[in-house]
Order: structure tokens, then C-alpha cells, then sequence
């Protein structure tokens, strides 16, 4: 049973540290910069505990808390003969070896994990689900509001809800934000008129302030009426009790931080390629929300990140879901259960430090875009950064991600790496040198190490001066924390969300099925000769 | 380990540790901020009670208030062991070809013994009963939630349905008393000819409006068409007067909730003070002045002597 990889990861916090730097500092705009790289394990912990900071002021409130909090824990209490092993480290330490657990699940006993560090945290909110199971509850799937354009909503009846909890309101294709009358500005809104969850008489108004999905702050139980008031007619609207329609999703965990300008809310999606299934990271191109409202709403991809599963091979999703109050994302195909942490990694820059300390050249890709998405082509441009220094030839290499070394011909062919390759500079007996700019098909995923080695003469000695200048270009990808595969009753599903209970459902196209989601882990307390598991189990065999 | 064999004791004595254990494991509750809400209110989560379903048991506090009323007490009490009162029965109108209800003034009350349906209530003292359903006695007619069910339907001036999920053989005193009868105190009148009042179902006769004398002056059965003439749609619920309201006015009236809609609950709670719950326990005597209740009968004698057994009070001296 597997632990989490705690990946390493470039995180938003460090982007906003480095705008502190001049604009055209390197430091500012190169991700994987020595100032970055410095910054980012500052901007890891600081990221962590804004969230923590923001759960626990979410948890303050009942509408808010989440309902997935730790309220209880199974207790197996051993007796007082029962002795666990011990061992003695060099220093006489005593430590405690720990037992092996086996819980009884359905008929037969299985050997169960301790958790990773034998805490709370890492036995109830860290750990990693082990199992998926069919819970055995379905419901016939239907929206409350299938989707209709906004014209003929007048005459629609709104369904039943199938589970009582927050609507989600998605609007698409909507031209109209407001409408002007008297010298008053109304704005695009929906007025969802019933019951609420505990039973009283509402009605909510929910702003629509762009083409997206927007959740009911109540929680309903029934609706007896709908109104979308100030949009365009041909607008489509959709209402449901789980979030199926939504795309892209808002991350609550994560923003887009520019090198220059503000702070974006970033959206995640799931994107097909021909090569399989992308987890889409994108924000909105105009920082000022209200122009956004009015139509501005083009949004820019922040990454891409391939979905790769244990065997490295690409998945093909049906749909996926982010893990609230975590940077997990649950993805399904037609046979397995994915748990990905959709941080982007921060990639391998240990090969920079071979870089030459005084590169009097630097190479830069344009607006310092960093990562990429598979089949890319990326235009790697020289920088003088020294211009009384003239190099008297260069030549490029390329290291791809399988870890092979090529020399790079100014026709963009790969060569062997033993291959001489140098090109003069033409412009040299003039005194001069024009940038250089090379375009890198980026066909593989991972990382490519681009390489540039410049040859001068020094003016003193006329010595052969030779500099090395490195950049890094990242096709990143992710692999699964864990894997699953799906009870056959669950297989095919075309999509996955979580409900205002939290409990996991998926989606065949016409039903939904609650998902049994486990986590089979054990932690132990060495003194009082307890194990305590998340999960309930009939039986536990504990042997020292 | 110590081998007492050789000691002279007689018995040998073996000490070893435990190889292996089965255990059936327990379920220990862990505080968390919902038990912390939960302090504030004074509500405690029920065992095996997960964080949304305590959530919402909360929530319901503010929705189902309790309080020294009947019904007070069903919510507390319902609440307190997690068996919350639910929508268990519609009680509705049956409407005529012309969409107006075929009962002139319907109305609908729960008792602690019956249900009765009103097809023309006016007041206390001039009503016209259409049904009594007896649903306290074992084999009453209206004891089990589907037979009260079919006989409001053979009414020829009320239907009633059971509510999608509820068990239709459930008894019907585990319906909480209520009636349909409403009295809104104010409400106020806008500067409009036509006015639509929040409730529908308007009990003639207990409609009134205050301070615009010269609006409201003349009742009339069409539209008006001079000073001081309103009309009221007492079904639909509006009122159109000649004359333009101040929009400063108030009104009152009394009117019937439909349709109905019944909850019930696993507590019930009967009151000494009702008189149709008493008469259920004491054999009923005809005298002059009516039926007057005699010796308790065997159901008022077990409960009697129950309550003294917890009381601190005796029979006799």
C-alpha cells in the first residue's frame, strides 16, 4: 500500500516572492533560476499553510466546514500480555518494530500498512485510498434543469433534486452580462426559488458572471421555480445537484501568479490529445474580473500536465474530480481509479550547475515560458549578455528526456553527440554577432536540456575561452500516487464528483453509483497497546 | 522466564508473550469543530452520527425550533434522538371543473384522536363537518397511514397522497397535530390597484383592512367601477379596488394552508389537558350535560399507574 510521493513542486507562492526582483531580472522570470530555486522550499511552506490557514477558517463555519473532518477512529485494544518487538540502535536507543496488522475485509483477512508516520495526520488525511468499492446506492440520473436555452426556461418545470445539497448553475455560450433600463444596470443572474436542505422556504439570487459554473451558497432540498434573468436568449443553462457540467473547474488551492500583473484565479480541465488525457491548467488572459464579466473572459494555458499511469503508459480519462481541501485530483478511465497530485514538479535543474560561471551568452525561450505541452515547438534564442565579448563559433546540443546527448545542427537535425558541429559566426571579422534562434520539437515528455557552447578568444592571451550556457524545457507529466482498479459494476463510467455530504459518486450516463473510497492503514500506540485503523473492520489479527 | 520445577514449589510455571491477537475493533468518537458547534447550541452527536448528518441535525435547530409548545417539544424531542420529523402526507383541495375547490370554506385539522375535515368552517361556532377519521383506536378506521389516506380521498371535497418514501402502513397518530387554519396579523397593503396577498385561500368574512375607509369601503362580487368598490379573488388571492391604496395600509385575515402538507414523527406527545386524548382513557358516560368521562379504562389505568410509579404521589391518602 503506497504512501504519498510528496512530490516536489513548483509552487504559485514563489512566483509572487520573485515579482519582489526588478522585472528584467532573471531571478523574476526564469522558474528555474537560482532565486527560484532558492525560493520555491520557502514557497512550498507558505503555500501549505495558507491552506491550512484558509480550512481552518472555513471550518469556523457550519455552511462551510468540511464535512470530511476526522469524527472518529476504531480502536483495538490489546491486551496486556501482548508485547511488541523491539530492536536496539547503536546509540541503546530502544526502538519499536512495528506489528503486522491484518483487518478482516469481506471473508478474508489482508495485511494492512502502518500509516506512513504512525500520526493522525498520516493515518486519516494523507494516506492514499487503497481500495474502491461499489457502496451498492444508485440513483437514476437527472438534472434538475437539463440543459435549455435561457428563452424557453420560462416553461420548464424544474426535476426533482437526486441528491439534496448545493445546485451548480452552468451558463455557456452567453453574449449578455447586463442590461441597461432607466439608467440602471442589471446584471446576469439566476433565482432558484424552493426548499432548502433544512427546510425552509428560499430564494437564492446567484450571480452569473461568465461562461462557467457557479454553486448555490444554500443547500436545497427541493426547487419549485427558476428563473435567469438579463442573459442572451440563446444562452444554454443546465442545473444539477452534482457538478458534471462543469468545465473547467475552479482550484480552490492554487493561482496563476504572472510574472507581471496580478494574481488570476486558475481553473483546471481535462483536455484528449492524440497521445491520451491532459490535466489542463488555465486562467483567465485579463486580470480585472470585471472586464472578464463583460465578455473578456479568454483564458491562457498556465500548464499541461500529461497523465501517465504506474506503468508510464498515457491514460485516455472519462472524467475527474478535485479532492477538496487537497492538491489530489481522482481521475477514472474505463478500468481504474487514478489519485494524482496535480502540482506541477518542479524539474531535475541539477544539470544547470554545469553551466559555465561567467556564460558571457545566455539563451532564452520568449516570454520565459517554462513548461510545455507534448509536440511543442519551442524557439530557443541566444542573449549576449557581454558585448564586447564576440564568440568566433558556437554549436548547440540537446540532451532529450531519455536521457540521450545529440548535437544540434543549425537546421535543428539531431547528430550524434561525438559530432564536431561547430558553426561560425559569419560576422565575427566584422565585429559583430547576430542572436542565433533555434526551434526544438519537443516530441517527448520530460525534460530537455538545451545546450549552448560558445567559443571565444581572449583579447590578453588570445586564449580559446570556451562557455557552456544551459536552459531547461519541461514537458511535465504525472504519474499516479495510486491506482485501482474499478469493481467491474463501475467500470465504463464517464465521470466522477463529489456531493455536499462528500461522498464520491460516478457517472455512467444514466445513473449515478456511490463509490466506496478506503483507506487501510493502522497506526499504534506503543505504550497503551492500542492500533487504531480509519476504517471499520469486523476482526484485526495483530502479531508482533 | 523463571522454571519454578526445580524449586521445590511442585508446579512449573511458563511465562511467554502473546503471539498473536484478534481483536474486534471499537468505535471511539473524535471531537472535531462540528462537536464545537455543536457545544454552542447544546446539541451532542449521536453515536455513529457522521459530520454531515450532524450538520444538519444542527441546522434544524434554527428550522424546527424547540420550545414549551406541542410542537416545541416533537422538534426537541425528535431531534434529540436523531428521528427528525419528515413530510409524511398532502391533504389538498379537490377542485371542481372550474378550477374553484368544490368545499366552500375547506378546512382540515389533526387531533390527537381524529381527523376532521371541515367542508364549510366559518367559526368555532358555524361549521359544517364533511368526515371525522378516527386514527387513535386499533382497527379505527384511519389508524394506519394508507386507510386514513383513502378515506379523506372518498371525500367528496378533500384528496390526500402519501409522500414519495414513506412506508404507506406507518400509524397515523405518528402524525404531528396541526390544522390548515392560519391567521396572518398584517400585511401590507401597496399602492396598486391590484394587490396580491402571501397566503392563498382567504377565509371570507375574516378579511379586514385598516385606515383607507374610502378605499375599501364596498365589497363587490365583479370589477369595480366606482368610489370605494374592491373585489377579492379569495381562492386566487388578490384584491382590485377602484380607487389607488395610499400604500400605507395594512390588512388581516385568516386563511386555510393548502395544500396541507403533514409532517409526522416517532415521538408523540399527548397532553392532559386535551380533552380528546383524556377521553381515550376513561369509559365514557352519558349524562345530560353530554358524554363525561368515568372510571379510566384499562389503557388509562396502566399509564395512570405508570405515572405514579415514577411521580412521587400515590392513590388514596
Amino acid at each position: 500500500m503506497p504512501y504519498p510521493s510528496r512530490r516536489y513542486h513548483r509552487s504559485w507562492v514563489t512566483q509572487r516572492m520573485t515579482n519582489d526582483y526588478p522585472e528584467f531580472t532573471h531571478a523574476r522570470t526564469c522558474p528555474t533560476s537560482v532565486a527560484h530555486q532558492v525560493l520555491n522550499f520557502g514557497g512550498s511552506l507558505i503555500e501549505d499553510t495558507t491552506q491550512k490557514l484558509i480550512e481552518e477558517r472555513d471550518n469556523q463555519f457550519l455552511s462551510s466546514a468540511d464535512p470530511n473532518l476526522m469524527d472518529h477512529l476504531y480502536l483495538s485494544e490489546l491486551p496486556s500480555g501482548f508485547f511488541f518487538t523491539t530492536t536496539n540502535a547503536a546509540d541503546g536507543a530502544v526502538h519499536y518494530i512495528a506489528p503486522t496488522v491484518q483487518a478482516k475485509i469481506g471473508s478474508s483477512y489482508t495485511t494492512i500498512e502502518q500509516a506512513e508516520f504512525n500520526n493522525i495526520e498520516t493515518l486519516y488525511y494523507d494516506c492514499l485510498p487503497t481500495r474502491f468499492e461499489d457502496d451498492n446506492k444508485q440513483h437514476i440520473w437527472v438534472d434538475v434543469l437539463p440543459q435549455t436555452e435561457a428563452a424557453n426556461i420560462w416553461d420548464m418545470t424544474p426535476e426533482d433534486l437526486v441528491l439534496e445539497g448545493h445546485l451548480y448553475i452552468t451558463i455557456e455560450n452567453n453574449t449578455i452580462w447586463q442590461r441597461e433600463f432607466k439608467d440602471q444596470l442589471y446584471f446576469s443572474k439566476a433565482v432558484i426559488k424552493g426548499t432548502t436542505r433544512k427546510g425552509t422556504e428560499l430564494e437564492e439570487t446567484v450571480p452569473l458572471r461568465l461562461n462557467g459554473t457557479f454553486q448555490t451558497i444554500n443547500q436545497w432540498k427541493s426547487v419549485s421555480d427558476i428563473q435567469i434573468l438579463h442573459v442572451a436568449d440563446d444562452a444554454d443553462i443546465t442545473i444539477s445537484c452534482l457538478p458534471f457540467a462543469e468545465d473547467p473547474v475552479l482550484d480552490p488551492m492554487n493561482l496563476a501568479v504572472p510574472v507581471e500583473g496580478g494574481d488570476r484565479i486558475q481553473f483546471v480541465k481535462l483536455v484528449s490529445e492524440s497521445f491520451g488525457s491532459t490535466l489542463v491548467g488555465e486562467s483567465f488572459v485579463n486580470e480585472e474580473l470585471e472586464f472578464v464579466r463583460l465578455g473578456a473572459d479568454a483564458k491562457r494555458q498556465d500548464y499541461v500536465l500529461e497523465l501517465l499511469d504506474q506503468s508510464g503508459n498515457n491514460v485516455s480519462a472519462n472524467g475527474f474530480m478535485l479532492k477538496p481541501h487537497s492538491q489530489m485530483v481522482y481521475v477514472i478511465d474505463n478500468q481504474y481509479f487514478y489519485v494524482y497530485d496535480r502540482r506541477v514538479p518542479y524539474p531535475d535543474v541539477s544539470s544547470l550547475a554545469e553551466e559555465s560561471a561567467d556564460c558571457r551568452m545566455e539563451i532564452t525561450v520568449p516570454d520565459s515560458k517554462w513548461i510545455y505541452t507534448k509536440n511543442d515547438v519551442a524557439t530557443v534564442t541566444t542573449r549576449t549578455v557581454d558585448l564586447y565579448s564576440i564568440p568566433t563559433r558556437f554549436r548547440w546540443a540537446v540532451t532529450v528526456p531519455d536521457g540521450t546527448k545529440y548535437r544540434v545542427g543549425a537546421d535543428g537535425s539531431y547528430w550524434p553527440e561525438d559530432t564536431v558541429g561547430w558553426i561560425s559566426n559569419d560576422f565575427y571579422s566584422e565585429g559583430s554577432w547576430q542572436e542565433q534562434m533555434l526551434d526544438f520539437t519537443l516530441d517527448q515528455r520530460g525534460q530537455y536540456v538545451v545546450e549552448l557552447e560558445v567559443q571565444y578568444i581572449d583579447d590578453e592571451t588570445s586564449e580559446v575561452l570556451s562557455r557552456i550556457a544551459k536552459i531547461i524545457l519541461y514537458v511535465p507529466y504525472i504519474t499516479p500516487e495510486t491506482q485501482i482498479a474499478l469493481p467491474t459494476s463501475l467500470r465504463n463510467c464517464i465521470d466522477i464528483a463529489i456531493d455536499s455530504d462528500g461522498v464520491v459518486w460516478l457517472y455512467n450516463g444514466t445513473s449515478i453509483y456511490r463509490a466506496g473510497i478506503y483507506h487501510d492503514y493502522f497506526a499504534v500506540d506503543y505504550q497503551r497497546n492500542y492500533v487504531w485503523t480509519k476504517e471499520q473492520y469486523t476482526s484485526v489479527k495483530v502479531t508482533p | 522466564m523463571t522454571d519454578y520445577s526445580t524449586s521445590g514449589i511442585g508446579f512449573a510455571v511458563n511465562v511467554t508473550s502473546i503471539a498473536q491477537v484478534e481483536v474486534t475493533p471499537v468505535r471511539r468518537n473524535v471531537v472535531n469543530k462540528f462537536d464545537s458547534q455543536g457545544n454552542l447550541l447544546t446539541v451532542d452527536r449521536l453515536p455513529v452520527e457522521t459530520n454531515a448528518e450532524f450538520r444538519q441535525r444542527m441546522l434544524d435547530m434554527s428550522v424546527h425550533r424547540g420550545d414549551p409548545t406541542y410542537e416545541g417539544l416533537i422538534n426537541n424531542l425528535s431531534r434529540a434522538f436523531g428521528c427528525p420529523r419528515y413530510h409524511a402526507l398532502t391533504i389538498d383541495l379537490t377542485v371542481g371543473s372550474d378550477g374553484s375547490p368544490l368545499a366552500p370554506r375547506g378546512r382540515v385539522d389533526i387531533l390527537a384522536d381524529r381527523v376532521v375535515l371541515y367542508s364549510d368552517w366559518q367559526s368555532s361556532d358555524t361549521y359544517t363537518i364533511d368526515a371525522e377519521i378516527n386514527i387513535y383506536d386499533l382497527g379505527a378506521d384511519g389508524f394506519y397511514l394508507n386507510e386514513l389516506v383513502n378515506e379523506i380521498n372518498s371525500s367528496q371535497y378533500f384528496t390526500a397522497s402519501i409522500q414519495t418514501g414513506v412506508r404507506s402502513n406507518i400509524h397515523s397518530s405518528n402524525l404531528v397535530r396541526g390544522t390548515s387554519y392560519n391567521s396572518a396579523v398584517t400585511e401590507y397593503i401597496y399602492g396598486h390597484t391590484q394587490h396580491k396577498f402571501q397566503n392563498t385561500h382567504i377565509i371570507p368574512e375574516t378579511l379586514w383592512f385598516s385606515e383607507e375607509k374610502n378605499v375599501f369601503t364596498t365589497e363587490v362580487s365583479t370589477e369595480p367601477a366606482a368610489d370605494g368598490e374592491y373585489y377579492v379573488d379569495y381562492i386566487n388571492s388578490y384584491v382590485v379596488t377602484y380607487n389607488i391604496p395610499s400604500g400605507e395600509g395594512i390588512c388581516g385575515y385568516a386563511w386555510n394552508d393548502f395544500p396541507m402538507k403533514v409532517d409526522a414523527s416517532l415521538v408523540h406527545a399527548y397532553s392532559f389537558q386535551d380533552e380528546n386524548f383524556t377521553k381515550k382513557l376513561f369509559h365514557q358516560e352519558q349524562t345530560d350535560a353530554g358524554d363525561v368521562n368515568g372510571l379510566p379504562n384499562k389503557e388509562g389505568a396502566e399509564i395512570f399507574h405508570q405515572l405514579y410509579k415514577e411521580a412521587n404521589i400515590f392513590w388514596g391518602e
